[in-house]
């Protein structure tokens, strides 16, 4: 447990006064870890068994001697401390079932003030989401209390859809007041103050939106007559919450995106954060200073490299954001951001698409790995009048950044200047991405665009910072600010010596075995001094312990529980708490475990459709689709990428409960929970490299507690031991553990340099014969891709040789002098036989990213296919079709399974540990890019296999990893090297050159593809669609006009889409339009077609409103009398309700089936 | 209702002739009006509680007892919040040496056959379990500038001395019935705050009017007359 409950800070919090009716501190850290304790044990129907009484009147006497008037007996830093520690504990009483009503939601309110106060806001926005039920209906507007109540906690919690749904309905109940009354205002009235509050909350809205200086002072002036008592008769809750908005007002504003953005960015990069329908409007402490630091800020241009450092949820993945949007504000070219982690992409591309739609920028389609560069530039983006194309912002893998880097350097390091490369820290990680990344790091050093490092707490920030600054200016960020809490808990199991058991021996002359039941054992520490511990009821065992002759622990059926099924069962107990993450060791074990929860829940209908979604998608009978319909999912890099996604989507968006997940982080979720249990397995004499580092545990770590939407989270280490208190010190590494090392540095890689150093003695070839598993063959592998770009970019290779770009490798400031020298003599025997290679094979071997020796294998492969198709003659590119029968024909499949890169993804059994089989890879392939289900894939294909759910599970790994990522990516290489060998061979015939991604996405039309690629995730809805335009002969534009004219109702009966397909092709068929809202902010109105239904169309423009119905989604146009007059159309609806989501006040006029959206004249709401 | 009405006084002339000539205001206005009874009354066909309604009452006696005194520094009109999350009232005065003097009243009403003390104990436990939560809510209603540089600098000193019970701060107990009442109403007062044991920390205000529910009835059927 961090922060408020630290000793220092509750004495900075009582400050000097002893008060001997106040526990003290000692006696007051007890009690709030009692509280802690009882909500990781689970509440009694009747609330804490705890007595509360002297917790209570302590937070509200820290709450109000915080709250007492600026300039008087507390100094400021003692209120913040007060405000944190009674928001801590009045969080927590907000889980005694005895605070009801106002009550309640007085703590709540309070609760979040304190949060504010004491800087920790996303803590009020998780406060918000505790009372949510509570503000589910507006309040009516004469019940003043509640009223001011309801819009303190919605304001504090910045939770602005809401508020402004709640804010339209109290104005207009408002203004009809205030009309029967005849006044200008309520002043005076018994409403003066709620409707003046309100005014306040509205005006406080618009300038965190707008940045409307105007509205700031408004606010100000509102609230001030309410807490002056000037405008009428009020009650104390409406003259609380104003008092205390009236005190937060400038902190807010002095946090919010326009006081923190440099006044001269433009205005639209401001409104792409605050208009937007999640809006961000206040940043977080690390944001603001970094932002601010004169010398440091990323939003300057002139910050030409930056290392940022900071925690798991101090707003990391935001600020790049803000840096990439301000940037290409004010530069032509592209940017890239890059991170090794799939999921932190995703999030991120989520993030940015709609803002950088707001600022007419686009976002580059999201491809595979494996995709060449023709791919990856082949998006020729254009703007409306298609004259040229525009910035474009990339969000990547390194993996993908490097295979753009080796198709074409040039273009790439002369596209890009702005390159920001989060989770930097995965340098360290081992198995070839660590090196990949560090290589990358410093051949982007060399080019000349901006570099911008993010990484998570690291041991050694500085000395990577040095790395980056290369002599220059300081370029350092660092902060810990966390805005969640973390509990730490120790997991274990005991027996239950009351319930031991003797099993008779089954056979004669065999042994007893002994059974015991087992309990759950937690150890938790709730502060940094006291450590509780904690059983599961004995009638509830987790599992069960056996034992045979000599006290032997027997595993195996019927024996012993596993490990992971005690943990798992432990771990459905803590998902009342809200949100978990199970990491464990291995695939196998993330599906059985996720089976454990499941069985022990019911089933979720929140899951139910995503359950449906996935049996669509992967048969029935998956195991994950079991598990989804009780809230529960997997996920690992086996599963398909779109199924990874849906179940982050899925995890994010509370559809399910709870995922268990493998802990290498190429696999893993980068999604914050509630809950994380660390459940990996580990015991004595494995080999280090199987364990989760310092840096993997810290980096789980940080995923608990969301912020925004939770104040705390759980860490929760599961241990097959007995718990000793220093097994909590693995859940907070030191500096020393947390050392970001070189790969090439770390002793596997010098052991590795030894054996090639041996072999290169031996042999001649001894370069290509280093295997990729090897930190030698990355290195090598590195050194060759080094020559090529210098190769290829002259520019480079007038300022750098490859040894100053080699020799830049942060390795080099960790390596010994004498290593070095080792290593950069390998490098020169690379560099010899990269002399003594062909230029065409140069450039091939460096393309091809596998292995040095699997690119010759390729290479030869697509000389072959080469030859073969050239005797066959032809002159034009094939059909997809006529390149599978080559490719088959040249058994390009079977070899290509044979190199070291193509690891086991193609591998099928009979059962879990029974015999291999074969499988027809050719024919799986076909039917694939067919569009036949994987259910139907795995019975046809894996007849072999008895048990439907182990067929359709490996059917789903295999073609998963098999086809979609390794063929294809192979498949790609070797037809677009063939296609290059025919080419300079003036031969006029092409193999299919989108081949791979056919593999890739399995289906068999070029607009099926670009539909995947684009918005839409369901490959049987892209395959569809595909064919329909095909048969009648539509290309994108005409697939979206017809699209366009079904709109919602059609595309659910025609096409049978689900909401997500909905969404998706929303988005898809407003195609480049440009962004309604940013268009409507810069020129004052926009416009949308309307579908007219049955009435007239009005020739004089005729005032109208907007609204999204509940029945079917779409956007009705309705004239005064609600009457039905049009539909927007479907092109129109995305960009329509964005306009909706931004919160401004709107009028909407119809002429003809022209609507038009202005801002509303008044331009804020009027509660008069 | 003058209160209620504020500046709407053509409404509340409105409601006022109607009220004395029995007759019912007309719409649009009838709507109007009965926004502004709504709150403690509710409306005829939807009336709010009686035990509210009474509460309200005996929040209206206590403030007219006790607002016309000229030490009073700050001491705002009951809104009738009466689901209650607060204080039913405070008052910072000047004690006769001139030093300033806080004081959180509870307001109970007995109108049923339950003894008076019941009500009084449910009073002094209230204040002695939730004292520090109103105190602190009202401390937060005194933000720079809204007072005078003394009265704010005095409330920064309510919480903690709320707390220990020391001299500046208060509690006061206001009882309205129908019951006659006895000798010392009040005599449990000290020991159920036993921190509040300095001369003139604790004040009792018991009003006894033998037709209180009737009284409360009169003034709500006058609120809804002319509904």
């Amino acid at each position: 447990m961090d922060r408020a409950l630290a000793a220092e800070h509750l004495n900075a919090a009582f400050g000097e006064d002893h008060l001997t009716e106040l526990p003290t501190v000692a006696e007051l850290t007890d009690l709030i870890a009692e509280l802690e304790i009882e909500l990781v044990r689970g509440l009694t129907d009747t609330g804490f068994r705890t007595d509360l009484t002297s917790l209570r009147r302590t937070a509200w006497y820290l709450h109000g001697i915080a709250s007492t008037a600026e300039g008087f007996r507390y100094p400021l830093e003692q209120r913040r401390r007060a405000f944190a520690v009674s928001a801590h504990v009045l969080d927590l009483l907000l889980e005694d079932p005895a605070e009801a009503g106002r009550e309640r939601m007085a703590t709540a309110f309070a609760a979040q003030v304190g949060y504010h106060r004491a800087d920790e806001s996303p803590n009020a926005g998780a406060i918000y989401r505790k009372m949510r039920e509570v503000v589910s209906e507006p309040a009516e507007f004469t019940d003043s209390a509640d009223v001011a109540l309801q819009a303190g906690m919605l304001f504090l919690g910045l939770e602005m859809a809401t508020l402004n749904r709640w804010l339209r309905s109290w104005a207009s109940a408002a203004a009809a007041l205030t009309r029967g009354t005849e006044l200008g205002s309520l002043d005076g009235t018994m409403f003066g103050p709620t409707q003046r509050l309100l005014r306040g909350v509205a005006d406080l809205v618009q300038y965190l939106r707008e940045g409307s200086p105007d509205a700031l002072e408004a606010a100000h002036e509102h609230l001030r007559l309410v807490v002056d008592n000037e405008v009428g008769l009020s009650d104390l809750d409406t003259r609380w919450v104003a008092g205390h908005l009236l005190a937060l007002a400038d902190g807010l504003a002095d946090s919010s995106i326009w006081a923190v953005l440099p006044p001269d960015l433009p205005a639209a990069v401001k409104q792409a954060f605050t208009l937007d329908q999640q809006p961000i409007l206040t940043l977080w402490p690390p944001q603001r200073s970094l932002v601010a630091d004169p010398a440091l800020s990323p939003l300057d241009p002139a910050t030409s490299r930056l290392l940022v450092s900071v925690p798991t949820s101090a707003g990391k993945t935001l600020l790049a954001q803000l840096i990439i949007c301000a940037h290409t504000a004010s530069d032509e070219r592209d940017v890239c951001y890059v991170t090794p982690l799939r999921s932190l992409g995703r999030e991120m591309r989520q993030g940015l698409r709609p803002r950088l739609r707001y600022l007419d920028r686009r976002l580059g389609a999201d491809l595979p790995d494996g995709f060449g560069a023709q791919d990856l530039f082949g998006d020729q983006t254009t703007d409306g009048d298609g004259t040229g194309q525009l910035p474009q912002v990339e969000v990547m893998t390194p993996e993908r950044l490097m295979n753009a880097l080796r198709q074409d350097p040039q273009e790439v390091l002369s596209r890009f200047s702005l390159f920001i490369i989060d989770e930097v820290h995965l340098i360290a990680e081992s198995g070839g991405r660590g090196l990949l990344l560090e290589g990358l790091l410093s051949l982007l050093d060399a080019s000349g665009a901006r570099l911008i490092l993010l990484s998570g707490v690291m041991g050694n920030a500085a000395s990577l910072a040095a790395w980056s600054a290369n002599g220059q200016a300081e370029v350092l960020f660092t902060d810990e600010w966390r805005a969640p809490r973390r509990l730490h808990v120790l997991l274990g199991t005991e027996k239950i010596e009351e319930s031991r058991t003797v099993i008779p021996a089954r056979r004669r002359g065999g042994k007893d075995k002994i059974r015991y039941e087992l309990q759950a054992h937690l150890a938790v520490r709730p502060t940094n001094a006291t450590e509780r511990h904690l059983a599961t009821s004995k009638e509830t065992p987790i599992g069960q312990l056996v034992l045979g002759p000599d006290n032997k622990r027997l595993t195996g059926n019927g024996n012993t529980s596993t490990a992971y099924s005690t943990t798992a069962k432990t771990a459905t107990l803590l998902l009342r708490a809200g949100s978990l993450l199970m990491v464990v060791s291995q695939r196998a074990t993330a599906r059985d475990a996720a089976r454990v929860m499941a069985d022990e829940l019911e089933e979720d209908p929140r899951s139910q459709g995503l359950a449906d979604a996935l049996a669509a998608r992967l048969g029935d009978d998956h195991p994950l689709v079991g598990t989804v319909r009780k809230g529960v999912a997997y996920h690992h890099a086996g599963l398909p990428v779109e199924v990874q996604e849906a179940v982050e989507d899925a995890i994010r968006n509370e559809q399910i409960k709870a995922v268990v997940a493998t802990s290498t982080l190429t696999d893993g979720v980068n999604l914050p929970v509630r809950t994380v249990v660390i459940a990996t397995t580990e015991y004595d004499g494995q080999d280090p490299a199987f364990r989760m580092t310092a840096a993997q545990l810290l980096n789980a770590v940080g995923r608990a507690g969301r912020a925004g939407k939770e104040s705390e989270g759980w860490i929760v280490l599961a241990l097959q031991k007995n718990l000793s208190g220093s097994d909590f010190d693995r859940l907070t590494p030191g500096p020393d553990e947390l050392e970001v090392r070189s790969t090439v540095a770390k002793p596997a890689a010098l052991d590795a340099l030894a054996e090639a150093e041996a072999l290169v003695a031996q042999t001649q070839d001894a370069i290509l014969q280093l295997t990729p598993d090897q930190e030698t063959g990355g290195f090598v592998n590195y050194v060759w891709f080094i020559l090529h770009v210098l190769d290829h970019v002259p520019d480079l290779a007038i300022t750098r040789t490859w040894r100053d770009v080699v020799e830049r490798l942060f390795a080099f400031t960790q390596l010994r002098d004498d290593l070095k020298e080792r290593w950069l003599a390998l490098a020169e025997l690379v560099a010899r036989q990269y002399d003594q290679t062909p230029p065409a094979s140069r450039r091939r071997w460096a393309q091809a990213g596998t292995s040095l020796a699997s690119a010759a294998l390729i290479e030869t492969i697509a000389g072959e296919l080469a030859d073969h198709v050239q005797q066959r003659g032809g002159l034009e590119e094939q059909t997809l079709e006529e390149t599978l029968d080559v490719l088959t024909s040249q058994a390009v499949y079977t070899q290509l399974l044979r190199l070291p890169e193509s690891k086991k993804y193609w591998r099928f059994r009979k059962s879990p540990r029974g015999e291999d089989i074969e499988v027809d890879t050719d024919s799986v392939i076909r039917d694939w890019i067919a569009g036949r289900t994987l259910t139907e894939l795995a019975d046809d294909h894996l007849t072999a296999v008895q048990d439907s759910a182990f067929r359709l599970e490996q059917m789903v790994d295999g073609v998963s990893e098999g086809v979609q990522h390794y063929l294809s990516w192979t498949v790609g290489l070797v037809i677009a090297q063939a296609n290059d060998i025919l080419l300079s061979r003036l031969s006029p015939v092409q193999l299919f050159a989108s081949t791979a991604a056919h593999l890739r996405y399995g289906v068999d039309t070029p607009l099926a593809i670009d539909l995947l690629v684009r918005d839409v995730k369901s490959r049987t809805l892209a395959q569809h669609l595909g064919r329909l335009a095909e048969e009648a002969d539509l290309d994108g534009e005409g697939l979206r006009e017809y699209l366009s004219e079904r709109h919602i109702q059609g595309w659910r009966a025609e096409l049978d889409a689900t909401p997500t397909d909905v969404l998706d092709l929303l988005q898809y068929v407003q195609g480049r339009d440009r962004h309604k809202l940013a268009e409507m902010m810069a020129t004052g109105a926009v416009t949308a077609q309307s579908r007219p239904e049955g009435s007239d169309e009005p020739a004089d423009p005729m005032p109208v409103t907007v609204v999204m119905s509940d029945a079917d989604d779409e956007l009705r146009v309705l004239a005064d009398d609600r009457s039905l007059l049009g539909v927007i159309v479907a092109r129109d609806h995305a960009g329509v309700a964005a306009v909706l989501d931004s919160g401004l006040l709107l009028d909407f006029t119809l002429q003809g089936t022209t609507v038009t959206i202005t801002r509303a004249a008044s331009g804020q709401l009027s509660f008069v | 209702m003058q209160v209620r009405f504020g500046p709407a006084t053509s409404l509340y002339d409105t409601w006022r002739e109607h009220t004395l000539a029995g007759t019912k205001i007309p719409s649009p206005d009838r709507e109007t009006v009965a926004s502004f009874i709504e709150p403690v009354f509710g409306l005829p066909d939807e009336p709010k509680s009686e035990d509210h309604l009474h509460g309200h009452v005996g929040e209206w006696l206590w403030h007219l007892l006790t607002k016309d005194n000229a030490a009073v520094r700050v001491q705002p009109d009951p809104k009738g919040d009466v689901t209650d999350a607060g204080a039913d009232g405070f008052s910072i005065y000047e004690n006769p040496e001139g030093a300033l003097r806080f004081r959180l009243w509870e307001s109970k009403k007995n109108t049923g056959s339950g003894s008076l003390s019941t009500s009084l104990n449910q009073a002094y436990t209230q204040i002695a379990i939730s004292g520090q939560r109103y105190v602190a809510k009202i401390v937060g209603t005194f933000t720079a500038g809204s007072q005078d540089a003394a009265t704010l600098a005095f409330m920064a000193d309510v919480p903690a001395a709320w707390t220990q019970g020391d001299e500046p701060v208060g509690a006061g107990v206001t009882l309205a019935t129908h019951q006659p009442l006895p000798g010392k109403p009040f005599k449990k007062m000290s020991r159920k705050l036993p921190l509040l044991n300095k001369p003139g920390q604790l004040r009792g205000l018991a009003t006894s009017i033998s037709c209180y529910d009737e009284l409360a009835k009169t003034v709500r059927r006058y609120a809804w007359t002319a509904l």
